[in-house]
C-alpha cells in the first residue's frame, strides 16, 4: 500500500506542477457538457426514468464517463510516456507488478478528476441550474466502474507496449465510450451490446439510485463486470508485457 | 555473481549477440567495450531483464537478481522531471521496499560522496545540470541498496569537474557494488573499472584485468580498427 501511495503522491504532484494539463481537462470537459445541456441532450431522460431532472441524469452518466476515460488514460498514456521517458524501467523493477503499482497513478488521476467534476458541476449548476445530489450507491458504483474501465486500459496499455504506436486509439476509446454506453442516449440496441461495459452499467446503477428506483441484481452484476473486466487486463498486460521483452519494445534507449 | 550462459539474440534476421557467455563477480567493476552498435545496449538489457535473448541464460545465486539491479543511462532524463530531487530518491527506494528509515540511514552513509544533494534535493530534477542530474541517479542507485549497478555511458555530456565528481563516487563504491559499465571515454573507463570484456561478432574477444588507457587503446585499435584478433 505504501508503494501504491507514494506513486500517487509522485503523480499529483507532477499533475499540479504540470498546470497546463489540469487547466485543458477541465476547459474542455466543461465546454463539452456545456454543449450537451446547452443543445438539450438527455431529454428522453425524462421519460425513461420518470424524472423531470433529466439533466440531472445527463450529469450523472458525464461523471461517470469523466472517471472512465481517465481511468483508461492513465495507464494508457502514462506507460508509454514512461518508457519513451526512461523512468519505466526503474517500475519493472519494483516490488509490486506495473499493473497494480499504477493503482497509485489511478488514484491520483480520480482525486484530480474530481476537482474537475466539481468545477464543472459548479460551472453547470450557474448556467443551467442543474442540481444532483451523490449518495454512497452512486459513489460506491462510480470507484468500482473506474477498476472495470481501469481493466480495460490495462488491455489498451498492453497493446501500445507491444505495437508501441497506439497513436489516437485512446481517444477514439473516449469518444466511443461516451455514444454507446447511455452516457448521452443511446439507441437500446447498442446500449443491450454495451451493457457489458462498466460504464454502461453504472450509467444505469447510478440514475436508478438517484430517482429512486430499485437497483436489484444491478450493482451486484456491476460489481462482478468490472472485477472481471479488472483480471482481464491484469492478464492481458501480462502477456502483452511478456511479448514486448521477446520483440524489445521495452529496450533502454 | 551473474552469469551469462550462452546468450543469443539477433534482431531481423541480424545476429548480435552469439552464443555469448561470460560471469561478472560480486564486488567488482566490469567494464563492456566496443564499438557503437556492437551488441552492449542489447546485452544490457538481457542482464536487466528488459529483452529477452532467443536462447541461453542469465543467472545469479540470487533468484530475483534483477530486481537489484540499478541502470544509469547517458542523458540523464531517467528520473521525473516535475519531482524534486529529494522525492525522486525516495520514491525510487520506496519502490523497492525500503522503509523510512532506511532511506534516512543509506542517505546518512553516501552523503558524505555527494556534497551536492543538500544544495539540489529540493530542486525540481528538471532545473539540474546533466552533470548533476548524474550524480544524483547514482546516489539514487546507492540509497536503493541496488546489488547490482549498471552504467551506460555515463560521463557522456559531463563536464570535466562533474566526470571527475562521478569517477571519484564510482571508485569509492567498486568495492561494496558490482558496477557494469560501459562507456567510450578511456580515462573513465580505465580508472573506474578493474576487468574489461571486449565485445565482437556477437562475443566476447577479448578478457583482461588492470588496463592503463594506453594498453586500453591498443587493445581497442588492434581489435576494432586494425580487425586483428586477439
Amino acid at each position: 500500500m505504501r508503494i501504491i501511495w507514494y506513486e500517487c503522491k509522485m503523480d499529483v504532484l507532477r499533475t499540479f506542477r504540470y498546470k497546463m494539463g489540469l487547466v485543458s481537462d477541465l476547459v474542455i470537459y466543461t465546454l463539452l457538457l456545456c454543449f450537451f445541456f446547452w443543445s438539450n441532450t438527455g431529454q428522453s431522460f425524462q421519460e425513461l426514468y420518470g424524472v423531470e431532472n433529466y439533466q440531472a441524469l445527463l450529469l450523472l452518466g458525464y461523471v461517470a464517463w469523466t472517471f472512465s476515460v481517465t481511468a483508461i488514460s492513465t495507464i494508457a498514456s502514462q506507460l508509454l510516456a514512461e518508457l519513451q521517458r526512461g523512468t519505466l524501467f526503474f517500475k519493472l523493477h519494483s516490488r509490486l507488478p506495473l499493473q497494480i503499482l499504477y493503482l497509485g497513478d489511478l488514484l491520483s488521476s480520480v482525486l484530480v478528476q474530481t476537482i474537475v467534476v466539481i468545477i464543472y458541476s459548479v460551472v453547470t449548476y450557474f448556467f443551467f441550474g442543474v442540481r444532483y445530489i451523490v449518495t454512497l450507491p452512486i459513489v460506491a458504483a462510480f470507484l468500482i466502474s473506474i477498476l472495470g474501465m481501469y481493466g480495460i486500459g490495462l488491455m489498451i496499455a498492453g497493446l501500445s507496449l507491444y505495437y508501441k504506436r497506439i497513436g489516437a486509439v485512446v481517444l477514439l476509446v473516449q469518444l466511443f465510450l461516451l455514444f454507446v454506453t447511455d452516457t448521452i442516449p443511446t439507441s437500446p440496441v447498442i446500449t443491450e451490446v454495451s451493457s457489458v461495459l462498466p460504464l454502461t452499467m453504472c450509467n444505469t446503477v447510478i440514475r436508478n439510485s438517484f430517482v429512486h428506483k430499485d437497483l436489484g441484481m444491478t450493482f451486484l452484476l456491476l460489481c462482478v463486470v468490472s472485477l472481471l473486466w479488472f483480471a482481464a487486463g491484469y492478464i492481458v498486460f501480462d502477456c502483452f508485457m511478456k511479448q514486448a521483452k521477446k520483440k524489445g519494445n521495452l529496450l533502454l534507449y | 555473481m551473474i552469469s551469462v550462459k550462452q546468450v543469443s539474440k539477433s534482431f531481423h534476421g541480424n545476429c548480435v549477440l552469439d552464443h555469448i557467455s561470460f560471469e561478472i563477480p560480486d564486488q567488482t567493476a566490469t567494464a563492456l567495450i566496443g564499438p557503437n552498435g556492437i551488441g552492449k545496449t542489447t546485452l544490457l538489457n538481457i542482464l536487466c531483464g528488459s529483452l529477452v535473448p532467443d536462447s541461453g541464460e542469465v543467472t545469479s545465486e540470487t533468484p530475483d537478481f534483477q530486481r537489484e539491479i540499478f541502470t544509469v543511462l547517458s542523458g540523464s532524463h531517467q528520473l521525473y522531471a516535475k519531482n524534486t530531487v529529494k522525492e525522486n530518491i525516495e520514491f525510487l527506494a520506496v519502490l523497492r521496499g525500503l522503509s523510512n528509515s532506511d532511506i534516512r540511514q543509506n542517505l546518512d552513509r553516501y552523503l558524505p560522496s555527494f556534497p551536492l544533494y543538500d544544495s539540489v534535493k529540493n530542486k525540481l530534477f528538471e532545473e539540474l545540470s546533466t552533470g548533476q542530474k548524474q550524480l544524483m541517479i547514482l546516489l539514487a542507485a546507492l540509497v536503493t541498496n541496488s546489488r547490482y549497478l549498471i552504467l551506460d555511458e555515463p560521463t557522456e555530456g559531463l563536464d570535466l569537474d562533474h566526470k571527475r565528481a562521478l569517477l571519484h563516487a564510482v571508485t569509492s563504491i567498486r568495492n561494496t557494488k558490482t558496477i557494469l559499465i560501459t562507456s567510450h571515454d578511456s580515462d573513465f573507463i580505465t580508472s573506474a573499472a578493474e576487468r574489461f570484456l571486449f565485445l565482437k561478432d556477437g562475443q566476447i574477444a577479448v578478457e583482461k584485468e588492470h588496463l592503463d588507457t594506453k594498453e586500453f587503446l591498443e587493445i581497442y585499435e588492434a581489435l576494432y580498427l586494425q580487425g586483428e584478433s586477439l
